[in-house]
């Protein structure tokens, strides 16, 4: 198969078909991977704040979060335990703008990586949208100690994420996502496109 | 009609891809990287003495990847824009910031650049117009390339370019081919075990063999110098992953006794060299394609490992014409072997995390392997198709050593 294509590509690469191919195979793969981002993924990106270093993890540390969407269920920290010595236990909690505590984990040191991303996964909360949560993160006192990744307000920082409940939503989640990529980074797109645009006119002029 | 074409079809192809794609490995490299312009000479130490800042891990690489990587940064970061350097400080599933296509397209570029040299040089090894357009098909389309090169943008590409300009270089100054492979194990080591069968190509005199080995092993000592009181590039990157799975595989003898068969193989292929092709330097695309291929069949292989013998492979496929069937057959097979050995690898960066740039949710499915086991046992699958890979790959590589071809 490997070899037959192969021989069709060395005959196509001189004649008309050349480009025609080429687009639609590149549509072809990004059609695969759409479909992929929109059938296969459960779990989307709601927000995240930016890190700025590691700290050092022995006192409690906290974060804000407001969610953007309802179902909110991850939360992605990173980590680092350096050599893995580290193996005491360490709380994660959300709670809510009273103070209540809506979600709590607790896991071990062996558990972080030197870096890792930790996931915290729990029971989706249906009505997060537009809710304020704070997040601490509380360890014990194991040594040595481990260091968590903080923003340039030294709060923690993190991705959060939700379920999508059903396909349409999760299309329509995937266009927004994308939709913000591309608009928020209009320059560099439109250079991409004239370049690639530049390169097919160079060819098929010089061709002609 | 020239090669225009095909540098015009492959450059809209990869330029394409580039900011689309995204493996971990070429963020961590620069975000270590950087600290070159903070005026940083020995990485391996600051890493260590400063573990708050090694927040992707020590760097494992030799020191010349360090600072080549560091030197092209600044360039890098005015084309990535603004946010480039916070975003190379965050973890490896940092892929949904808005600037990520700007900043991959950024990094990958140079990358690229060196991949098209290398498909240049490439074709100033073959004689005729229809060889010459055959071998840049393949090197720009197949899928080792457009995996490793358009869509991880690994730095091998860097190392498989010294690779391919110590051939071009072997019979016009062999002191220059030689410098160039120690330069290229500057930045990734594996180019080092190819001195000594470059060398006893060359010449059927030992003490020319010495004198051309030099300028690598000198070039190589040299670039590692400073940093042989440093116990943390001992650990992070001159005992590499690969230097210690080359002595994994081995047969066991029992009474504690092992036979390291890859170690045993280069040997026997040095001999080979050294008693058959002793100074025919014509065949140094064939040793270097035998002693890459059993390199990397050899061991739990990174993806990226396969392009290291790519283009000998295709300088020897090319230079066969269609006369061999077999070879092409046994190419697909390798590449069929290759592609669905690494996609088990139970790491979802090889996999899902490519495509991540798009939604970074794509990270939590479960990985390949997970999924082919509610099936069939995937290592099972994996063991046998590493077998495909590697019984492929040292045919070709026994039949370009053993074929009448120069």
């Amino acid at each position: 198969m490997y070899f037959w294509l192969q021989v069709q590509f060395f005959q196509m690469i001189n004649n008309k078909l050349t480009w025609p191919v080429v687009i639609i195979s590149i549509i072809l793969l990004i059609a695969v991977v759409f479909a992929i981002q929109i059938f296969g993924v459960r779990n989307r990106i709601d927000t995240s704040v930016t890190a700025y270093k590691f700290e050092v993890l022995d006192s409690p540390v906290s974060g804000m979060l407001k969610s953007n969407n309802n179902f909110l269920n991850i939360l992605m920290l990173r980590m680092k335990n350096p050599g893995i010595e580290n193996n005491g236990v360490f709380k994660f909690e959300l709670l809510d703008n009273q103070g209540n505590q809506v979600r709590q984990i607790s896991f071990g040191g062996m558990n972080i990586g030197d870096p890792g991303d930790l996931r915290f996964q729990f029971e989706s909360i249906p009505d997060s949208a537009g809710k304020e949560y704070r997040i601490i993160l509380t360890p014990d006192d194991s040594e040595p100690t481990v260091f968590v990744e903080v923003s340039k307000e030294e709060e923690i920082s993190y991705t959060s994420y939700f379920r999508t409940v059903n396909k349409s939503l999760a299309a329509k989640s995937f266009a927004n996502l994308l939709k913000g990529k591309i608009v928020t980074n209009l320059g560099f797109f439109s250079f991409w496109i004239l370049l690639l645009f530049g390169i097919l006119v160079y060819d098929l002029r010089k061709k002609s | 009609m020239g090669n225009r074409r095909i540098y015009a079809v492959a450059a809209f192809f990869y330029i394409f891809i580039l900011p689309l794609f995204f493996h971990p490995d070429i963020k961590t490299i620069f975000y270590q990287s950087q600290f070159l312009s903070q005026g940083v000479t020995n990485i391996y130490s600051f890493l260590t003495s400063n573990p708050e800042r090694a927040m992707l891990g020590p760097f494992v690489y030799p020191p010349l990847a360090y600072f080549l990587l560091g030197f092209i940064y600044l360039p890098v970061k005015l084309l990535a824009g603004s946010g480039f350097t916070e975003w190379l400080a965050m973890g490896n599933d940092a892929v949904g910031v808005n600037g990520i296509y700007q900043y991959l397209f950024a990094m990958k570029l140079p990358l690229l650049v060196t991949f098209f040299i290398s498909g240049n040089v490439l074709t100033r090894l073959v004689d005729g117009e229809k060889t010459r357009r055959r071998l840049l098909v393949l090197w720009f389309f197949n899928p080792i390339s457009i995996y490793t090169v358009g869509f991880m943008g690994q730095i091998d590409s860097l190392v498989v370019m010294t690779t391919i300009l110590a051939v071009f270089y072997a019979k016009r100054s062999p002191y220059v081919a030689s410098a160039l492979l120690g330069t290229g194990a500057l930045i990734k080591s594996y180019p080092l075990l190819l001195i000594p069968f470059f060398v006893v190509l060359v010449s059927t005199r030992w003490r020319d063999r010495i004198k051309v080995a030099l300028p690598g092993f000198l070039v190589y000592f040299i670039g590692i110098a400073p940093y042989l009181t440093t116990p943390a590039f001992y650990e992070s990157s001159l005992v590499s992953g690969l230097s210690q799975r080359m002595f994994q595989l081995s047969l066991d003898l029992g009474f504690g006794e092992q036979i390291p068969l890859i170690p045993l193989s280069l040997v026997i292929i040095f001999l080979i060299a050294t008693f058959k092709h002793g100074g025919n330097i014509g065949k140094i695309g064939a040793y270097f394609l035998a002693v890459l291929i059993i390199i990397v069949v050899g061991v739990h292989f990174h993806p990226q490992w396969a392009l290291w013998a790519l283009p000998f492979l295709f300088l020897f496929l090319t230079r066969k014409g269609k006369r061999k069937r077999v070879m092409w057959f046994a190419l697909a097979l390798y590449i069929l072997g290759w592609l669905a050995t690494f996609v088990l690898i139970d790491d979802k960066f090889l996999t899902w995390g490519i495509i991540s740039t798009f939604d970074r949710g794509v990270l939590f499915l479960p990985s390949v392997s997970q999924i082919v086991d509610n099936f069939v046992d995937a290592e099972y699958i994996q063991t046998f198709s590493h077998i495909l890979m590697a019984v492929s790959g040292v045919f070709l590589a026994a039949s370009a050593i053993f074929s009448n071809d120069k």
